[in-house]
């Protein structure tokens, strides 16, 4: 299990840390393929080491450039253990890996809200539900804990899609770039329903009087 | 890469001689090395293991430990303690409990101030004091020079704390090689048995502050998962529940004005900690103050009432222990053993809180008060490259993040993200020509740029005027392996190093450092200086009183030029009294010496006749 191999982090001569490479990404780091299933048991151990051989606790005597390719190196081998532990790190860092979807950084914004398209059936429903609660506002609590109910199921079938389709990416060994397009659009449908439950949030809170609310 | 430091590091500066590990703590400090394998604590010039992290004045002198606690009730107002409250914050962190202290708290540009006799010193500068006390101890119990040390702070400290922690050690001429968390240097002692291994939660109650961290211990490594606190609560809480009660007392029964008097509130201060003590053996115990005027305060306590009081404040541990086991993904069945840390959870109730939030008995056979510091010694072997076995994988306790547009911090550092981290972002004009950006570093969980502590104001300087929105400025921001944050910063498009301007909000910067090391090493010199002058002065004011004594005596018998050599002499040396140079005075004394030769031995001669 603690096979890693330590070539490219350190220098097979002087066994001190080497400064990072361009083409160093958080799957060579910490040696695992670009799968979205990964066994945490195997990389933990993997990270655990790493750490005893890049971490600075072992350069404290070192020169300062090989304690500074310890921090360098040994935060990136962090993020990389962060970022494959969590499916929405990891699905970005595959995405971004294989250049598909609308990861590209903008430099100077941050986080880019990426808008989908709307499921013309969904989008069709919302308005109704507008005009209905519009016309008989009595109704407003009902309808709108309907359509609530409705983009909950919407979400979970999108869901349970995008965890088929990183299935067969998975099992393509990371060849179906179809699967990897796939993802990309649901996550656009996602952050598309994501701010369609604001919305209902929003004229939630016009037509249905809260507890709170009825107070005053 | 070159890079640009908040604070430099002594780059490649290697000294030997041994590491220590210090654990300074809001009521005491403690320092230990590993010897053999084990850690041991070293006995302080007091002779005791704990030194009180209290400095006072005496005779003008700052002195530190036992000596300076036994002026605390004397000499409030001469007396500093519990310090590490103030370390690293602003007056407005800390306005609503600085009444509690009867110690005078100077609000000032950023950092405050205390008083000690008739000089405003810095939090930083009295840590200072204990750390070099404890520095000197060290020298004193191992025979050898102590310059590098490893020193824990708390887990949930943030960054201004620790830089302040690091430059006090600085002050204290020592090389900090390592800001390690308290409770994850208590894991490394109890670690230290090889058989404790699995997820284990540190419940560190201090003097002043509360950690709570999870931890997965493994063949050696000591993985912190997760890290939570509060670094406003802490034993000196409990102690505070018989303060307030006889404050209200004292204020209904005599007069309010009694309370702002220093000793009476020292004096509060000090029995009630004695009321705790004695509650955690007996059931019953008696506060008793004496107050100026033949008035006396007393109240019975017993340690059921107490407790009641107690658990409602330690309630407020539960929360940050809850927010620590969501943080590191586990529930509390998952936790092999519960470590309490801290002499505050010596008390039952302390552990009964405990036990109610974990569901278990803590583990209470950890040392209390010596753990942190063996922890310390460990980490300091690791450094010195002696313990290749163990090793610390720590977290940030805390957000790191930027303002942004609209006043919201924008986190690009996570809190519990392992160290060392780092991130990076790009920064671009808003103005044509624009030559500067201010970019302002926030550490926090709220969204609200203004909610969270302010670290530091950078400027980008020098950028190329070009149209707005044109440069393309990359600022990497890298937490080293003491969570403290360094920030550099490179114009893409120029591929320059850009010019970081760093004020620390609450700390001093490395101007205000130097110029403090400065002025010590010039104190020491003028006080070695004024030294030297005491002691030719009091060598040669004898010599000219006795020779003075008997001038009539040599104007007879001594020829007229012998006379003449002895008066200038005596002059001489009456000149150089008057001034302030050791040598002159020492070179006058041997002259006059020299020139009475044959008075004294006429002198000696009369008396032997008995004239």
């Amino acid at each position: 299990m603690e096979s890693a191999p330590l070539s490219p982090h350190l220098c097979g001569a002087c066994g001190f840390p080497q400064p990072l490479r361009e083409e160093e990404t958080a799957f060579t780091l910490l040696s695992a393929h670009p799968r979205f299933q990964q066994d945490e048991a195997a990389l933990r151990s993997r990270f655990y080491a790493l750490s005893r051989a890049l971490h600075p606790d072992r350069f404290a005597a070192a020169s300062g450039e090989a304690r500074m390719y310890s921090i360098e190196r040994m935060s990136r081998v962090n993020e990389a253990f962060r970022v494959l532990r969590d499916p929405k790190l990891l699905r970005e860092a595959i995405l971004s890996l294989f250049e598909v979807g609308d990861q590209v950084k903008t430099p100077g914004v941050r986080t880019q809200e990426v808008k989908g398209a709307p499921p013309v059936e969904l989008a069709e429903a919302w308005f109704e539900l507008q005009d209905a609660v519009m016309d008989d506002p009595t109704s407003a609590s009902e309808k709108i804990r309907g359509f609530e109910e409705h983009l909950k199921q919407v979400r979970t079938a999108a869901e349970v899609e995008m965890t088929a389709q990183e299935q067969v990416f998975d099992r393509s060994e990371g060849q179906d770039r179809l699967a990897l397009l796939e993802i990309s659009r649901i996550l656009r449908e996602l952050a598309y329903l994501d701010s369609m439950v604001r919305d209902v949030l929003r004229l939630k809170s016009r037509f249905v009087a809260s507890p709170t609310s009825a107070l005053g | 890469m070159s890079e640009l430091t908040v604070f430099s590091a002594n780059d490649g500066k290697k000294s030997s001689g041994p590491i220590v590990g210090i654990d300074l703590g809001t009521t005491n400090s403690l320092v230990a090395i590993v010897k053999e394998g084990q850690p041991k604590v070293l006995m302080s010039r007091e002779g005791s293991r704990l030194v009180p992290s209290v400095v006072s004045l005496a005779d003008g002198k700052p002195v530190v430990g036992h000596e300076a606690r036994r002026h605390k009730v004397r000499d409030a107002s001469h007396t500093v303690f519990s310090v590490k409250r103030l370390l690293g914050r602003g007056f407005s962190d800390i306005k609503d409990s600085v009444h509690q202290l009867p110690y005078e708290v100077v609000p000032g540009d950023g950092v405050v101030r205390v008083r000690l006799g008739d000089q405003l010193y810095t939090a930083i500068e009295i840590s200072a004091m204990i750390l070099r006390e404890l520095k000197t101890s060290a020298e004193a119990a191992l025979g050898q020079p102590v310059s590098r040390a490893v020193i824990t702070v708390p887990a949930y400290f943030n960054d201004s704390q620790r830089q302040a922690t690091r430059t006090a050690g600085r002050l204290a001429g020592l090389d900090v090689l390592r800001i390690v968390n308290e409770p994850t240097a208590a894991s490394l002692a109890y670690g230290l048995d090889r058989k404790k291994q699995g997820l284990i939660a540190v419940y560190d109650l201090g003097g002043g502050t509360f950690d709570i961290s999870i931890l997965r211990l493994e063949n050696g490594i000591f993985e912190v998962l997760a890290t939570n606190g509060n670094t406003t609560l802490g034993g000196d809480d409990l102690d505070r529940i018989f303060i307030q009660e006889a404050e209200k007392t004292i204020r209904e029964q005599f007069s309010s004005g009694l309370l702002s008097d220093p000793s009476v509130r020292a004096a509060l201060i000090e029995r009630a900690e004695e009321v705790k003590k004695t509650l955690s053996k007996e059931l019953l115990a008696a506060m008793v103050v004496d107050l100026p005027g033949e008035k006396t305060y007393q109240r019975l306590w017993t340690r059921q009432e107490f407790e009641e009081k107690a658990r409602l404040l330690l309630e407020a541990t539960r929360a940050p222990c809850l927010q620590a086991l969501k943080d590191a993904g586990i529930s509390v069945s998952d936790l092999s053993d519960v470590v309490m840390v801290g002499g505050p959870t010596r008390l039952a109730v302390v552990q009964e809180v405990a036990e109610s939030i974990f569901g278990k008995k803590p583990n209470t056979t950890m040392h209390p008060d010596e753990v942190v510091a063996a922890g310390a010694a460990i980490q300091a072997d690791i450094l010195a490259g002696n313990n290749t076995e163990f090793l610390l994988l720590d977290v940030i306790p805390l957000s790191l993040g930027i303002e942004t547009y609209g006043g919201l911090m924008a986190s690009l550092i996570p809190r519990n993200t392992r160290i060392p981290a780092s991130a990076r972002d790009t920064f671009t004009t808003f103005m044509d020509r624009q030559t500067g950006v201010d970019i302002h570093v926030l550490q926090g969980e709220r969204d609200r740029a203004e909610e969270n502590r302010s670290l530091a104001r950078f400027k980008l300087k020098g950028i190329e005027p070009l149209p707005a929105g044109m440069p393309r400025i990359e600022v990497n921001f890298l937490v080293d392996a003491d969570g403290i944050l360094q920030v550099s910063a490179k114009d893409l498009r120029t591929g320059n190093e850009q010019a970081v301007e760093v004020r620390p909000s609450f700390g001093l910067t490395d101007g205000e450092v130097q110029r403090m090391l400065e002025a010590q090493a010039s104190s020491q010199e003028s006080d070695h200086a004024f030294r030297k002058l005491v002691d030719a002065r009091t060598e040669a004011e004898p010599v000219l009183r006795n020779t003075e004594r008997h001038l009539g005596r040599a104007k007879e018998a001594l020829s007229p030029e012998e006379f003449e050599r002895v008066s200038s002499c005596v002059q001489a040396l009456r000149t150089a009294l008057a001034g302030d140079r050791p040598e002159v005075i020492i070179q006058a004394k041997y002259a006059l010496n020299a020139a009475t030769v044959r008075l004294a031995e006429i002198v000696i001669a009369d008396s032997l006749k008995g004239v």
